[in-house]
Parts: structure tokens; C-alpha cells; sequence
């Protein structure tokens, strides 16, 4: 397997990637980054017709993944799948979307907030703006991307944007299951793996 | 490295029309639903697909509703069996109750106590999470990782996910009735199911296909020309057509048309007889996919199709009956679609 492109968002809506060394920001706020990463040159022009519709962790998680196919190179993405793993799941928004129904009531209750109380959402919001149309899931497994590895060796061949949500960062790694790449070093998390590769190279 | 043949070695089930796979597909065959006033929550006048041997006791409804499977489950399970649990909001009860916690996580956990198998795999993908479980172990299986593994999938009713779909409008004014011309969205039920996959000789069933993908289109409505979901379709039968399809078919406007669109682009001269479990147990959400593929396998076996339940005037397109029907054969494709634009297609044969 090999990395194919990767990109970590930090809580100061900082961006970093791997294999081009880009370094964005720190922005003011998700919307102004939409805006100003969408004049780096190669940056995939993406749908982000609906991106003003997302909470925080989809618009964290869609820029990540942005980021990280231009990392990869841009081009198009239609074949490939969007995978979270581990990180933060979806508690906080459960939370929200309940915390919003109690106080406003049965009738009150908002249909955006419940959205959101899916793991994948996050994913199939990056997979819309970028439009992939390879599968979407969200797996949890102990802490160690040997296991990641594993399950993306089980599934069809391809690439996949595989990302992990944690309350500081995002991280986002293409991983091209078509391609023997070099050994990566087992990590607890996408965030120590990005930085381990970044440190090697 | 070879891959290895995968047969389906065991099923079980735990939902409101019986604690066995025979029960349910007996209680298919009759047409019984599962339609009830809950006890555990208002649910506002409304009719859900509710198990009343889920109410009351301590601890949470969603452990509950896995330590019913667990005592459902009259097949031996290995040791070294990997364990793939799929659901969309796990134990939500315990959120309802004021608990700040990850409720799937709590799910995945109290799948690993009960059914005493560590290192679980949690898999979610929306309202497909259990037909992408099975693709997932399965490939688990095929690929040598592991020689057996457990597909767990299941879901509860609670104020949470049924307020939720109000608030989106998706809800039934009455109960579901998939594939008719008048229906009017989707009804909530709880279940559970299992599968037992292994890398045997032999066994009662087998997944010969499986594949998913997305339609990257819209974040809750199913692109309507079905075109991504016949993908899927085509690419899991492999050139095999089905004998019979137990489709997603929740009952709301949109689900049902983008899967008739997609059998329609896929068969179109003549389309298998197709048959959905939500008129009967509702949605039951991470469930269903299992829920599927388990009562699929029995009905396959038995080479015949339920009645379906709700059903008064088929929509135009669908293969639907009120009256059970004899299929040609044990081969079954399966359908899934979640939010996201989430498609899952898997079919499987009974031996």
C-alpha cells in the first residue's frame, strides 16, 4: 500500500501535507481557508456548494481531504472511497442534536443536527465535495494502523482517503491499496503516523 | 495470497416476531408485523417496529437487545472468530438517560463482553453498516486474516433516532408500506442479527458477491436514477441473476424509487420478485443489513418470498405481491442505502 498524499489540520486551522510540504494558514475561521485554499494553484476545485451546511467537524474533515488530494497531485477522485477511523466518532454531535432537542422540544427539533449524528457524515461530505464515489464507512478498531492496513487490504483495491477526527486535528492519508509502497511504522493514530512520515522525509 | 471460499456456517436473530430465523421467516411468510405503541418513550401516537421483551431492566436497552441475540445464537462460535459489529447509534439510550458517552463505542464494547471476543471491529455506514459488516469480515475471511468471523448487527428504538426523522419528515403518518404507490416514509423497529462466516468446506449458505459504493450526490436523499446502486448491483451478481431481491425499501418516496430505477436499468425485461423486511419489523437501522442476509438465506433455502407487508398498490415498476410467492432458485441479492448516498449490494446463495 502506498501513501499516495496526506494532510494534517491543526486546532489553529493550520494545514500541513506531506508529500508537497504545503503550509496553509493559520485562518481566521473554516470559511475564510475554503476561500483562500481555493487560490492555491492545483488546489481540486471541489463542490462546495453545500459546504456552508456543515458543522465543524464537516468542514474540518472536507478540507483535510481537499488538502490532501492536492497533496496527491489534484486530479480527479471518482474512484476512490472515503473511510473514517477511530478519533472522536460522532459524540459530540449526538450530544448536540440531543441537548438541542430537550430544550426545544419535539416539534423544535432540527433535522441538520440529527444529520450529523453519523460517524460517516463528515466522510460522505468530503466525498460529495470531491466527488468520490468509491465506498464510504467508518471503522473502529484498536488503536494501531496495522489494523487500518488490514481492513483496507480486505476491501477492493483502489484508493481511499482514510481520516481521523480527534478535538485538535485531522488527519488525512490517500492510501493506494494498488500500489507496494514502503513499509509504514505502526502507529496509534493517523495523526502520529502523518507526523512520523513527515519527520522521515 | 489465495483467497479462500467463504460460507455462511450460522445465522440467528432476535427481533419482535420470534427469537429464531425459522420463527421470523415463518412469521414473514404469514405476513405478521411488528407494530406497536412503545412503552420505553412517547413516541407522539406513532407506531414503531418495537420488541416489548427489550423493556424495563437495568442497564441499557441496546445491551439488552445484544444479550437476546447472544441467547438466540444455537451455533457453536470458534476460537480466534473475529468479531464485526455494525450499527448507527448503538446504545442511545444511555445518552437519552444523560450519559455523555460515544454510544456506538459503548455498543462495540458490550458486543465484545457478551459475546466474549476482544478486539472487536465497529463498522459503520449509516443504514447500510450491516450488509458493509458482512462485505468487511468476509473479505476478512477470504483473504486468510481470520478462519471464522461473527457479523453482529443491531439497533434499538428510542426517542432520539424517531424525533430525529420527524424532524426530517421522513416518518410515516401510520406504518411503512415499502413499495407501494401511496407509501409515505419509513417506520422505526429494533432487531438484532448475526451471521457465522467461515473458511470451510462447507456450509448453509455462501456470499458469492458483495460491493459497495456511493453515489456522491446528496447527504440524505438517494440519487433517484439508482445508477451507482445498479453498480453495485452488477458488480456483486457478477453476471448471475438473482432468483429473488430483498431490497432496502424503507418506505419513504425516494429510497424505494432509486432502487426500482436501479432493478428497472438492471433487469429490464424481467425484473425477480422483490420483497422488502421494513413492512413487516420496520427500520431497523445498523440491523437490517444482517437482519437481511440471515432471513434471506432461510428464505432461499425455502425457495419462497413473504408477502409484502403494507403493501396495497405496488408502485409502478416493482415486483411486489401480497401473497407469497415460490422463487426459482436459493439465489438472493440483497440491498442497502444509507445517508450519504451509501449503497451496498450483496448476494448470496443458500446450499
Amino acid at each position: 500500500m502506498k501513501i499516495a498524499g496526506a494532510a494534517l489540520m491543526t486546532e489553529k486551522f493550520e494545514f500541513r501535507t506531506l508529500l508537497r510540504r504545503g503550509r496553509f494558514g493559520a485562518y481566521t475561521d473554516l470559511n475564510a481557508a475554503r476561500r483562500e485554499l481555493a487560490e492555491v494553484p492545483d488546489m481540486p476545485r471541489g463542490d462546495f456548494g453545500d459546504f456552508g451546511r456543515g458543522g465543524m467537524t464537516v468542514r474540518r474533515v472536507t478540507l483535510t481531504a481537499l488538502l490532501t488530494a492536492w497533496d496527491a497531485g489534484g486530479g480527479h477522485f471518482d474512484d476512490a472511497g472515503v473511510i473514517g477511523w477511530n478519533g472522536a466518532g460522532c459524540a459530540a454531535e449526538n450530544s448536540n442534536y440531543w441537548r438541542d432537542y430537550l430544550a426545544n422540544g419535539r416539534e423544535a427539533g432540527r433535522g441538520g443536527l440529527f444529520v450529523a449524528t453519523l460517524p460517516t457524515i463528515p466522510y460522505c461530505e468530503a466525498a460529495i465535495t470531491l466527488g468520490c464515489r468509491g465506498r464510504v464507512a467508518y471503522f473502529r478498531t484498536a488503536p494501531s494502523t496495522r489494523r487500518l492496513r488490514e481492513l483496507l487490504a480486505a476491501v477492493p483495491a483502489g484508493r481511499y482517503l482514510c481520516g481521523e477526527v480527534s478535538a485538535a486535528t485531522v488527519a488525512m492519508v490517500l492510501a493506494d491499496t494498488r500500489c507496494p509502497g514502503a513499509p509504514l511504522p505502526d502507529c496509534p493514530g493517523l495523526c502520529e503516523l502523518f507526523r512520523v512520515l513527515e519527520a522521515e522525509a | 495470497m489465495t483467497e479462500q471460499p467463504v460460507f455462511i456456517l450460522g445465522t440467528a436473530a432476535a427481533t419482535p416476531l420470534g427469537g429464531t430465523v425459522r420463527d421470523n421467516c415463518d412469521a414473514l411468510l404469514a405476513g405478521r408485523t411488528a407494530f406497536a405503541a412503545p412503552r420505553h418513550f412517547d413516541a407522539g401516537g406513532r407506531r414503531l417496529g418495537v420488541d416489548p421483551e427489550l423493556d424495563g431492566g437495568n442497564g441499557s436497552r441496546a445491551e439488552r437487545l445484544l444479550a437476546k441475540l447472544r441467547a438466540a445464537i444455537d451455533f457453536d462460535i470458534p476460537s480466534g472468530t473475529r468479531l464485526f459489529v455494525a450499527t448507527t447509534v448503538g446504545a442511545i439510550d444511555l445518552l437519552e438517560r444523560g450519559a455523555e458517552l460515544d454510544t456506538a463505542h459503548e455498543f462495540l464494547l458490550a458486543a465484545e463482553r457478551i459475546f466474549g471476543i476482544p478486539d472487536a471491529t465497529l463498522v459503520s455506514a449509516a443504514c447500510a453498516s450491516g450488509q458493509t459488516a458482512a462485505a468487511l469480515a468476509r473479505s476478512e475471511v477470504r483473504r486468510g486474516a481470520c478462519r471464522h468471523a461473527l457479523v453482529v448487527g443491531g439497533d434499538v428504538t428510542s426517542e432520539f433516532v424517531t424525533t430525529g426523522f420527524a424532524a426530517l419528515g421522513a416518518l410515516s403518518r401510520t406504518v411503512c408500506r415499502p413499495y407501494d404507490a401511496e407509501r409515505d416514509g419509513l417506520t422505526i423497529g429494533e432487531s438484532a442479527a448475526a451471521l457465522l462466516l467461515g473458511a470451510a468446506d462447507t456450509g448453509i449458505g455462501r456470499i458469492t458477491g458483495a460491493a459497495e459504493n456511493g453515489d456522491a450526490a446528496h447527504i440524505t436523499s438517494p440519487d433517484l436514477s439508482g445508477a451507482m446502486l445498479a453498480a453495485a448491483c452488477r458488480e456483486a451478481l457478477a453476471g448471475t441473476p438473482p432468483d429473488a431481491v430483498i431490497g432496502h425499501g424503507t418506505g419513504t418516496v425516494y429510497n424505494d424509487q432509486a432502487e426500482v430505477a436501479a432493478l428497472a436499468a438492471l433487469f429490464p425485461a424481467a425484473r425477480p420478485p422483490l420483497f422488502s423486511l421494513k413492512g413487516n419489523y420496520g427500520h431497523t437501522l445498523g440491523a437490517t443489513g444482517v437482519l437481511q442476509l440471515a432471513l434471506g438465506l432461510e428464505l432461499a433455502r425455502r425457495r419462497m418470498l413473504p408477502p409484502q407487508a403494507g403493501l396495497r398498490s405496488p408502485m409502478p415498476g416493482a415486483n411486489v405481491a401480497t401473497e407469497p410467492r415460490r422463487i426459482g432458485g436459493a439465489r438472493i441479492l440483497s440491498l442497502n442505502v444509507g445517508f450519504g448516498g451509501i449503497n451496498s449490494a450483496v448476494a448470496l446463495e443458500a446450499l
